[in-house]
């Protein structure tokens, strides 16, 4: 039963950041494409602002490791 | 680093203003500033310059031929083992001094040769896209053309049915009889999955009632190109399908005879243009400059270490009849002044960050050195792999090669595969850290799995820990921790080479709040450094006492230097400490897609190991390139939005020097 709301846990720490991260990244996605069709010198400023919203996934990674780590 | 740029006059006798302005264009050092938008008393006498009507018709000739010149260009190919420019300097050096005419003489010349066979193959691509609309009609409707009986007296229209309304051609039939009272033929027949075709014959006298009546029906009907349109069907048709044929090796010999110019022509004309750009840039500069009644003034910066060279070179040419003086920049001349860097072969690549920020305000210390130190420590901790970083050092040598070939080195690209090539190395270095090659391949042929080799310590479970470093601590769950603890060493250390920074401008500007801002976000992360320190290190009360008094103090101080939202911005430093996790995530990641990779690729045995190695393989090249991708990026943005917000000022002008750059 523990092991099982480990699971759940991790599961959702990863999950959830995840689907957040999607939904602003094609929000963003879509502003900068827009953006660069208008100024195409801003190709690298889009980059980076289509990462940002990755920190919400990759720290609910490193969450969910530290979950898993209860588990033994 | 910043160079540093002195602020110059250049003041000469009028008749000698040409001389000195190509000079200036030759020697590409001065950044021109325009004398018209200058303050102060100094200026207040000096009349702006004018282009006379026979420059302004020059420039006008010039912007035409430069045009002219550019259409040319742009339909020739380049030679294909690139532009040398060497031989493209030593014909724009045989132009220096040539009249506008010789110039002009030279752009019709080439013109003559070429205009006649650019518009040659633009019309044959224009018949041949107008006849390619026609393509798809003539292969369905040419097989029944040749049914049709050519009679002076009749005449024919094609129509193309969708299958599903096959139907509609037995009606058409008896209704074009009953108009013509039977004087028609027609012809039907399925001329691919979806579409049947049928070509009605009737007498000329019941054209307009025929096609009023197809109209009505909305029938799809084919119609040919104009000069076709009276030629009966099987004829236009004939026509159309041989000069389809023919087109295409005409425009071959057209596109060779523009090859054969493009190799006699092509090193030319971009000398020309270059030429060109730069007489045209030369002319538009003149209204920049100031003048009195004999003398011209010329303003603007450059670097303090080539005063002396700019100095004796217009002294030797002129005589001493130019002069050159350093005047003493106001304190907001400083501040608009233009910014050039220049770093050491180890940092310049880093440069590469000012394409996506302004380089930093003249004054300021320049940030590239700290890029430099921790851009490769974050993507060497994040992608340490000894195979990874050998794959990475020969995509750069690959990329170095295409970029030489192109002659364009010096590229962002260019400046990128530098960086990349630095962080490889980095990269190689951690892999050793972790004992990595292509993920954990080493410890399975070499030990068969984890195996401690040098021990470092105890961990507080009780553990030992050392070297090789394992990412995803499935040995000893401790490790986790202390991976956890380096990366926010990391960003503390990061955040405090910034924030020193931000302090070291702060006291040279004598800017009392933003130094004391800077300070404050100092001493709030070492103050939080001390309490986290007592608390979980050293247990000492006192210390963390004093730790957590700091961070307050710290606090303070932003808020007093920085207002509300410097008290914020202090407090949300934690915030961006704590984000550096986000190297551990990237990092287990790319270990754990590696392991998985090898975990596959080791399910295949017997006759399917070849089919293993190769989905290994796959793995791994996705693991390296999204490896290469995510560190960057993370890097980059630990770089600029966690670090470099908290000390960064942008310039506002960045130094280009008046120089013959061809346009570019």
């Amino acid at each position: 039963m523990e092991l099982g709301l480990i699971a759940i846990g991790a599961a959702l720490a990863v999950g959830l950041p995840a689907l957040a991260t999607g939904w602003s990244q094609s929000k963003i996605g879509a502003a900068m494409a827009g953006a660069l069709a208008e100024k195409p010198e801003l190709a690298g400023n889009a980059i980076i602002m289509i990462a940002i919203p990755e920190t919400m996934v990759v720290l609910g990674f490193v969450i969910a490791f530290l979950i898993t780590g209860l588990a033994e | 680093m910043l160079v540093k740029m002195a602020k110059v006059e250049i003041v000469g006798i009028k008749s000698l203003f040409f001389e000195v302005l190509e000079t200036l264009q030759d020697t590409g050092l001065l950044h021109l500033e325009d004398i018209t938008k200058k303050k102060g008393p100094r200026y207040a006498t000096l009349i702006p310059m004018e282009m006379d009507p026979d420059l302004e018709e020059e420039r006008n000739r010039l912007q035409n031929l430069m045009m002219r010149n550019n259409a040319l260009l742009a339909e020739l190919t380049p030679p294909e083992g690139g532009i040398s420019r060497s031989k493209v300097k030593e014909i724009y050096d045989s132009y220096s001094g040539k009249s506008l005419e010789y110039i002009t003489s030279l752009v019709e010349e080439e013109e003559a040769e070429l205009k006649n066979l650019i518009n040659r193959k633009l019309e044959l691509e224009m018949e041949l896209s107008r006849l390619a609309k026609y393509e798809p009609i003539i292969k369905k409707v040419y097989p029944l053309a040749s049914k049709i009986t050519a009679s002076e007296h009749y005449t024919s229209v094609a129509l193309l049915v969708e299958k599903k309304y096959a139907g509609v051609l037995d009606y058409i039939k008896d209704e074009v009889e009953r108009i013509t009272n039977h004087q028609c033929e027609v012809h039907s027949a399925r001329v691919d999955e979806d579409t049947f075709a049928a070509i009605v014959v009737f007498n000329k006298k019941y054209s307009e009632q025929v096609h009023n009546f197809l109209a009505a029906e909305n029938v799809n009907q084919v119609r040919l190109p104009a000069d076709m349109a009276d030629k009966p069907y099987d004829e236009a048709l004939q026509e159309l399908e041989r000069k389809y044929k023919e087109i295409p090796p005409m425009l071959r010999e057209v596109q060779k005879q523009i090859d054969e110019l493009s190799d006699k022509w092509y090193i030319q004309l971009v000398a020309l243009k270059d030429f060109i750009a730069d007489r045209i840039a030369s002319l538009e500069a003149i209204p920049k400059f100031g003048q009195s009644g004999h003398v011209f003034v010329i303003t603007g910066w450059m670097p303090h270490d080539k005063m002396d060279e700019l100095r004796q070179l217009l002294d030797r040419k002129f005589e001493g009849k130019v002069e050159v003086t350093e005047q003493v920049p106001t304190h907001e001349e400083l501040e608009h002044a233009p910014v050039a860097l220049r770093n050491n072969p180890i940092v310049k690549p880093f440069e590469f960050i000012y394409a996506l920020i302004k380089p930093p305000r003249y004054g300021a210390v320049d940030p590239t050195f700290l890029v430099a130190i921790f851009f490769p420590i974050l993507f060497g901790f994040m992608l340490g792999d000894i195979g990874y970083g050998l794959v990475l050092i020969g995509v750069v040598y690959l990329i170095k090669r295409i970029l030489r070939k192109r002659g364009t080195e010096k590229s962002i690209i260019g400046l990128f595969a530098n960086v990349l090539l630095i962080s490889s190395i980095s990269s190689m270095i951690f892999g050793i850290l972790y004992f990595e090659f292509f993920g954990d391949l080493l410890f399975r042929w070499i030990w068969g799995g984890y195996h401690l080799v040098w021990k470092w310590g105890v961990t507080s479970s009780g553990k030992e820990w050392g070297w090789p470093i394992e990412r995803v601590a499935s040995e000893n769950k401790d490790i986790f921790m202390i991976l956890l603890l380096a990366v926010f060493c990391i960003g503390v250390l990061q955040m405090s080479a910034g924030l020193i920074i931000g302090l070291i401008d702060g006291i040279r500007e004598k800017n009392r709040r933003h130094t004391l801002e800077k300070l404050g976000y100092l001493l709030f992360v070492w103050g939080l450094v001390l309490a986290f320190f007592f608390i979980w290190g050293v247990k000492f009360q006192v210390g963390t006492a004093i730790g957590a008094v700091l961070a307050v103090i710290g606090i303070g101080l932003a808020g007093y230097g920085g207002g509300f939202g410097g008290g914020m911005e202090a407090a949300l430093t934690f915030g961006n400490i704590l984000s550096y996790a986000r190297l551990y995530g990237i990092a287990l990641a790319s270990v754990i897609l590696a392991e998985v990779s090898n975990e596959l690729g080791a399910k295949f045995s017997g006759a399917f190991i070849p089919i293993g190695i190769i989905v290994a393989a796959a793995l791994h090249t996705l693991n390296i390139a999204l490896g290469v991708l995510s560190p960057s990026i993370q890097s980059l943005r630990l770089n600029l939005v966690e670090t470099m917000t908290k000390f960064y000022q942008e310039a506002e002008e960045v130094y280009e020097p008046f120089k013959k750059a061809g346009g570019e």
